[in-house]
């Protein structure tokens, strides 16, 4: 990399942001049947069956996330709940020093590269959690930075090809990272001729790297799926929220963009194509979000001082010059950055409790689940069961893909009291529930003399008479 | 010819484009039948002034916040629509409606051609930003914001720095929606905008427009109800009710959403090549930030960013080698053929509602039933218009329920904890539910008689046993 950008203060913000991560407890519902296809992998080979539920038991499961599920359960057996809260903290270093660096690339300013990035940062913090998604974000703010610096180096384009076979290994979000390498290599053979056969071996080689997964082809269904058909009935799926809190950075993001592109000089081809795609997906699914704000954050440092500046002349109040910093700190300076910062994030982890916040969770329900098929269980602590209570499998979970169409809509039936919950369940043969209590099927099963096994605020486990 | 004639013919000239989309969009939106559940209660609050000569001040339509104050916001709005019955009946609805959605595509269409943009670009901006508004053409006073907010930019935009006489136009429009419908606060807000722009950039000579700007605010007080419109029209903004459709953030997935996409990514993405103004920057910013909260607001980014898309997108797309234009002696001819259409085509408007929707078969059997009626909460405003001997428990007035009622009725139709003990204090005596309801499912169960069912399962009526 050219001298022009230091590192260290990617790093030092990276490592920043990093051990902060370290305070949030570990809590995703989904970590934990990542968890568990993880252990599964490493012990049995690459888990193609499903093995956790009694409803779609042998049935064939995605394996787009393997490495990524095999990452956190190995750092899991590593370091227990510690390695979980390490991974995630590295991960986010990454992903924060990555932002940094791609808008250091384009404003040699580290103070305007940071306070450029530092809404991106904001946004991706509510993808701060323990999933293969997580290691998609970092990929993402990887592509992003090879894509700033091959602005004026297209060879460095040569590496996303391994990137995306890495990626698309990782997490299923390796597909807008193949868009996006596609839209760049376009704008880049349109503008370059001498660099059209770069541009398509790019293009045909990240291709060829996204096949290179364990389900080949298939792979692209998922991925797709997610994409142009997000599931609304998960939360993280929803339509963005502005009025919540994610979506205010979301749209503060958005309106300094606007701003900034109706004030500032006007920006090249490749920025309109990289940005304008991005912002449309990220206006498809609240989980989205953090990819239009991590791809805006170079532009942000390039232009937003333009803008502010033409606000301030307007209003007549003077602005201090942001010239150029004088000296680039060197490699050494760097590397003894990264190795502090590493150590800082190290050390956060091992002082971090880092034992998971199982307070919305039915605990206390463990002991008395009964053994074998029959258990309808809450959709959201379907991984907690796969994870805590191997003995008693789960009517549904977090996995999604499996339980579509049938099993889906059987669990909303009686789950929401529709007219043939009685039939469901006879067919289904569930003899025991264990849901949260104002659940309509909860409500009307303790009526109907249903026992109740176990109970709490928080749940209830019910018995068929 | 004497001069008002020849007033007459230029402006028939200039607006002869306008007038001929005015009249195509009157003759569209006058055939569509009335199928809005709260226009069955605005048309019930408005009758009543109508026959009592006074205010509707407290609720008189339910049974359970019956005598509680009520809102009074959109008075004039009300009686508008009733007067519109009066007159013509459900056609008298379709033609106001009709007509109002004219005045506005009227005001857009000439918004869309500010700078010379040619028809084969502002045609299909003002086809997608009506499609977008499609969602909110129902018989309800916010269509009078949907025809004064582009009435508004087209006097504001393009007003000359200094003194005009444009300007005296702006207090009465003011004093006139404040009491037709609470939008006339986003009108204030662009008014706002405008008057502080045209301080920044004009100085002194902005001042007009900011002593015309608070005479405006000043008169909207003159309304019987200008805190209580205030606060509500602050809520929805900031606490949308999630639970109605229409505040449901914007689904870029959906067709409206997606064409409201295509306005955004357009404007973004134009800004981005080509820049743009402060104006727009501080009108477009908070009308998008407006937008992204509910889906019901999308319309007044796209008619404002319809104002500004035309010039650009010129700048940015190459003209066709040979497009068609009308030849100028034949386009007031077309825009007086389509406009007498238009006045010929109101004959045709449907003389009933389209109520598909609504349990109409149940009104029989309700009729001779008596007691608390508990009703699904979108047939609300149905009952109160067909029905209006049987107080309804709830209906799309939400505001006077969100005490409590729309809680217990929430508790009481999902079957929540404690829903017996609702039902029991409110004493209700029969049920009109979609039958999918949970509590349908439960009192089914336990012995309600069916009073009366929809054969294609959309409604049953239940009576206590």
């Amino acid at each position: 990399m050219s001298r022009r950008m230091s590192w260290s203060a990617p790093l030092l913000v990276g490592a920043t942001f990093g051990a902060l991560s370290t305070l949030a407890t570990v809590g995703d519902s989904d970590l934990y049947w990542h968890l568990a296809q993880g252990r599964q992998t490493l012990a049995e080979g690459l888990a193609r069956l499903d093995r956790f539920s009694w409803t779609v038991n042998g049935a064939p499961v995605l394996t787009d996330q393997w490495l990524g599920q095999v990452a956190w359960y190995g750092a899991y057996a590593a370091w227990g709940w510690h390695g979980i809260v390490l991974l995630r903290a590295v991960l986010v270093m990454a992903i924060v020093a990555l932002v940094v660096a791609a808008a250091l690339s384009v404003h040699a300013r580290p103070f305007v590269a940071v306070l450029a990035a530092l809404p991106a940062i904001a946004l991706t913090r509510f993808s701060w959690t323990e999933r293969p998604e997580l290691m998609g974000l970092a990929c993402f703010a990887a592509l992003l930075l090879i894509v700033r610096l091959a602005e004026e180096r297209p060879r460095v384009l040569l590496g996303a090809p391994f990137l995306l076979l890495l990626w698309a290994n990782l997490h299923g979000s390796f597909a807008l990272g193949l868009v996006v390498v596609a839209i760049v290599c376009g704008e880049l053979a349109l503008r370059r001729g001498d660099a059209r056969a770069l541009a398509l071996g790019v293009v045909f080689a990240s291709v060829v790297a996204t096949l290179v997964t364990p389900s080949g082809p298939a792979i692209w269904t998922s991925a797709g799926g997610h994409f142009l058909a997000p599931p609304r009935v998960i939360q993280e799926e929803g339509v963005p929220d502005v009025t919540e809190p994610y979506g205010l950075v979301f749209a503060f993001v958005i309106a300094a963009v606007l701003v900034t592109s109706l004030l500032s000089r006007p920006a090249p081809l490749r920025e309109a194509a990289l940005l304008i795609p991005l912002f449309f997906v990220s206006l498809t699914a609240a989980r989205h979000t953090p990819f239009f704000a991590v791809a805006s954050a170079p532009y942000l440092a390039a232009h937003a001082p333009d803008a502010i500046a033409a606000i301030a002349r307007r209003l007549r109040v003077p602005l201090p010059s942001l010239g150029l910093p004088t000296a680039v700190p060197g490699m050494r300076i760097d590397l003894a950055t990264g190795i502090l910062g590493i150590v800082a994030v190290i050390a956060a982890a091992a002082l971090a409790r880092a034992e998971p916040d199982l307070r919305s969770y039915p605990v206390a329900a463990l002991e008395s689940l009964p053994k074998g098929t029959g258990l309808l269980n809450e959709y959201d602590w379907g991984g907690f069961l796969i994870w805590y209570a191997p003995a008693t499998p789960v009517f549904v979970d977090g996995r999604l893909f499996p339980y579509l169409p049938g099993v889906l809509d059987d669990y909303r039936a009686i789950v929401g009291l529709r007219p043939e919950w009685q039939s469901v369940i006879a067919r289904r043969d569930v003899r025991a529930l264990l849901l949260r209590p104002a659940a309509p099927v909860a409500v009307r099963a303790r009526e109907l003399g249903w026992r109740v096994v176990s109970s709490s605020t928080g749940y209830v486990l019910l018995a068929r008479p | 010819m004497a001069p008002a004639s020849r007033a007459l013919t230029a402006a028939l000239a200039t607006n002869a484009y306008p007038l001929a989309i005015a009249s195509a969009v009157f003759i569209l939106a006058v055939g569509l039948p009335s199928t809005d559940s709260d226009t069955y209660w605005h048309l019930a609050t408005g009758r009543w002034m109508l026959e009592h000569r006074e205010l509707l001040r407290q609720d008189i339509f339910s049974s359970t916040v019956a005598g509680t104050h009520f809102g009074i916001g959109e008075w004039l709005g009300q009686l508008a629509f009733a007067a519109a019955f009066a007159t013509g009946g459900w056609a008298g609805i379709a033609i106001l409606r009709a007509s109002l959605i004219a005045v506005g595509s009227f005001f857009l269409a000439r918004l869309a051609r500010r700078g010379g943009t040619p028809w084969w670009i502002s045609l299909p901006m003002i086809a997608a930003a009506l499609l977008v508004s499609k969602i909110t053409w129902t018989d309800r006073p916010h269509l009078f914001t949907l025809a004064f907010l582009p009435l508004l930019l087209d006097l504001l935009l393009p007003l000359p720095p200094g003194p005009s006489r444009r300007l005296l136009a702006l207090p009465p429009l003011f004093l006139l929606w404040a009491n037709l419908h609470g939008g006339y606060l986003l009108g204030l807000a662009v008014l706002a905008a405008f008057a502080a722009h045209a301080l920044i950039a004009d100085g002194r000579r902005g001042l007009p427009l900011a002593v015309a700007a608070a005479a405006a605010v000043a008169l909207t007080f003159l309304n019987p109800a200008p805190v209580e419109l205030a606060g509500a029209a602050r809520e929805d903004v900031l606490h949308p009710p999630r639970f109605l459709t229409e505040f449901l953030p914007p689904d870029v997935l959906t067709p409206a959403g997606a064409l409201f996409a295509a306005f955004v990514l357009a404007v973004v993405g134009s800004a981005l090549l080509r820049g743009g103004t402060l104006l727009e920057a501080m009108l477009l910013t908070p009308l998008l930030y407006l937008a992204l909260t509910a889906q019901r607001h999308m319309i007044f980014f796209c008619f404002a960013a319809a104002a500004f898309l035309g010039p650009r997108l010129l700048s940015l797309v190459p003209a066709p080698a040979r497009v068609a234009e009308l030849p100028a002696r034949l386009r007031v001819p077309t825009a007086l053929a389509l406009l007498i259409a238009a006045v010929l085509s109101a004959a045709g408007a449907p003389a009933v509602p389209d109520e598909r929707a609504y349990p109409k078969g149940a009104l029989a059997a309700l009729r001779g039933g008596s007691g608390v009626l508990l009703n699904e909460y979108d047939w609300g405003g149905f009952l109160i218009f067909g029905l209006p001997e049987r107080p309804v428990f709830i209906d799309g007035r939400y505001v006077p329920y969100l005490a409590g009622v729309l809680d217990d009725y929430r508790s009481l139709v999902g079957l929540r904890p404690g829903w017996r003990d609702l039902l029991e204090r409110y004493k209700v005596a029969e049920i009109l539910l979609a039958p999918q309801r949970p509590l349908v499912v439960a009192l089914r169960e336990d012995g309600w008689r069916v009073g009366a069912q929809d054969a294609a399962g959309k409604w049953i009526v239940l009576r206590r046993p």
